[in-house]
């Protein structure tokens, strides 16, 4: 393999590991341990890290070693304020770019999240919203849009709504989804642009009462 | 002004000085910058590195899209399209209001800093750039204005003739002076006003200067 596509494997698993909550917020990710634990060397390892800085899932702490980014309530709160003004526009977007291909993709996705549900795979649903957000970015088509949303989404990572929420929130949320399927299908972009305002304000308020109960997952 | 900010993700200060002068020298030459071409190992040696910060700093510049992967080895500087200006000038619509609305809508008090930072700047800056970046952080929320500052720092090269008159830098001046003023006043509706339509006619001059054939000539706005 080239260390190109190591490089990329070892990004992919990386960013999983954090998304997923195996790697907790504030947890030091550091090159000598990673590489052993991916069985790579040092380059790919390294610009792995670098990708992941770019996107902020990892910050440098006060010694200069990569951290994984750690959210206060205060963040929390800016960042939906941003998030919204976004990914309203990439739904709007979408609402008339999306292709058949996407459609079907985000109708697969919305069925793999109500298994995860039903069969009370909550670790799996942070890593399908993930993928469900990811792809109404692309779906927008505006590269600069997708791209800063990637990189704030890296900042919310290893605290998602559907960690921290409720059975009851996390069937909403899921239920949302499936309403924006529908919505994006008819190219509704005002509805959808409706639902997705109020699909973010209560993923904040669940985030927010997370991170008030001390314990974000 | 731009460092404050870019400094914010922690990059080891010699990565980042090579990324800060590569990236200045892109935005100062353009398509001509070193020669049209981005070889690591030359860098290394004209920046007068090692290799590794001028490699981290190349891989940078071409996730951000300010250079792109020569054919042949190394990068090139990415060519000004259209698409790309116009993509971020919606996105700009979108936070750079919001931004002035939130900082219009702050009080006073809050805002003694940020005021300095303005005056410092002043309205009259040739280079827009700190003008909207100040006005970011006057916002008082950190995520908008390290989001508009991503934006800022990937702006594209737009030295391109044509474009920019003296009237249409003093309607750029007016533009951010009444930005300033609605700010200054409290009232965040103006203030959200004012930023739209200072950067439609701020994009639509950019717009211009994309279609237009490369010269030299500032970056609006």
């Amino acid at each position: 393999m080239s260390t190109d596509s190591l490089s990329e494997r070892a990004y992919q698993e990386l960013r999983a590991a954090i998304i997923g909550g195996r790697i907790a917020p504030g947890e030091a990710v550091l090159e000598v341990e990673v590489g052993p634990m991916l069985r790579m060397s040092r380059t790919p390892v390294r610009e792995a890290l670098l990708h992941l800085e770019l996107e902020g899932y990892l910050v440098r702490d006060e010694a200069s070693r990569l951290v994984v980014h750690r959210l206060s309530a205060r963040e929390v709160v800016e960042m939906f304020v941003v998030r919204e003004l976004l990914e309203g526009e990439a739904v709007r977007l979408a609402a008339s770019c999306i292709s058949d291909d996407e459609l079907t993709r985000l109708a697969e996705l919305i069925a793999a999240d109500r298994r995860a549900l039903r069969r009370r795979r909550f670790d799996e649903l942070a890593g399908i919203n993930e993928q469900i957000h990811g792809l109404i970015m692309i779906a927008s088509r505006n590269r600069t849009l997708s791209d800063l949303l990637r990189h704030l989404r890296g900042r919310i990572a290893g605290l998602d709504a559907f960690a921290v929420g409720s059975p009851d929130d996390q069937q909403q949320f899921v239920e949302e989804h499936a309403v924006l399927l529908e919505l994006l299908r008819d190219g509704d972009e005002d509805a959808a642009v409706a639902l997705l305002g109020a699909h973010l304000g209560r993923a904040r308020d669940v985030l927010l009462q997370g991170l008030q109960d001390g314990d974000p997952r | 002004m731009r460092c404050r900010f870019v400094g914010v993700s922690g990059h080891t200060p010699l990565r980042e000085k090579a990324f800060e002068r590569i990236r200045g020298e892109l935005l100062a030459s353009g398509p001509r910058a070193f020669g049209g071409r981005l070889v690591e190992q030359q860098l290394a040696v004209e920046l007068e590195m090692s290799r590794t910060p001028v490699r981290d700093a190349l891989r940078r510049l071409a996730v951000i899209g300010l250079v792109e992967e020569a054919s042949g080895g190394g990068y090139v500087p990415r060519r000004v399209r259209l698409r790309d200006v116009r993509e971020q000038f919606d996105i700009r619509l979108l936070l750079e209001p919001k931004a002035a609305e939130l900082a219009a809508a702050r009080p006073a008090d809050d805002l003694a800093a940020a005021f300095v930072a303005l005056d410092a700047v002043g309205v009259e800056a040739v280079d827009g750039s700190a003008f909207h970046l100040a006005v970011a952080e006057a916002s008082g929320n950190e995520v908008l204005m390290r989001s508009i500052a991503t934006i800022d720092e990937r702006s594209f090269v737009l030295r391109v003739s044509g474009g920019c008159s003296a009237a249409d830098r003093r309607r750029l001046r007016a533009g951010h002076r009444a930005v300033l003023d609605a700010i200054r006043a409290g009232e965040p509706v103006a203030a959200r006003a004012a930023m739209r339509e200072h950067l439609l006619m701020a994009g639509g001059l950019a717009a211009t200067a994309a279609r237009a054939p490369r010269g030299d000539q500032e970056r609006p706005a």
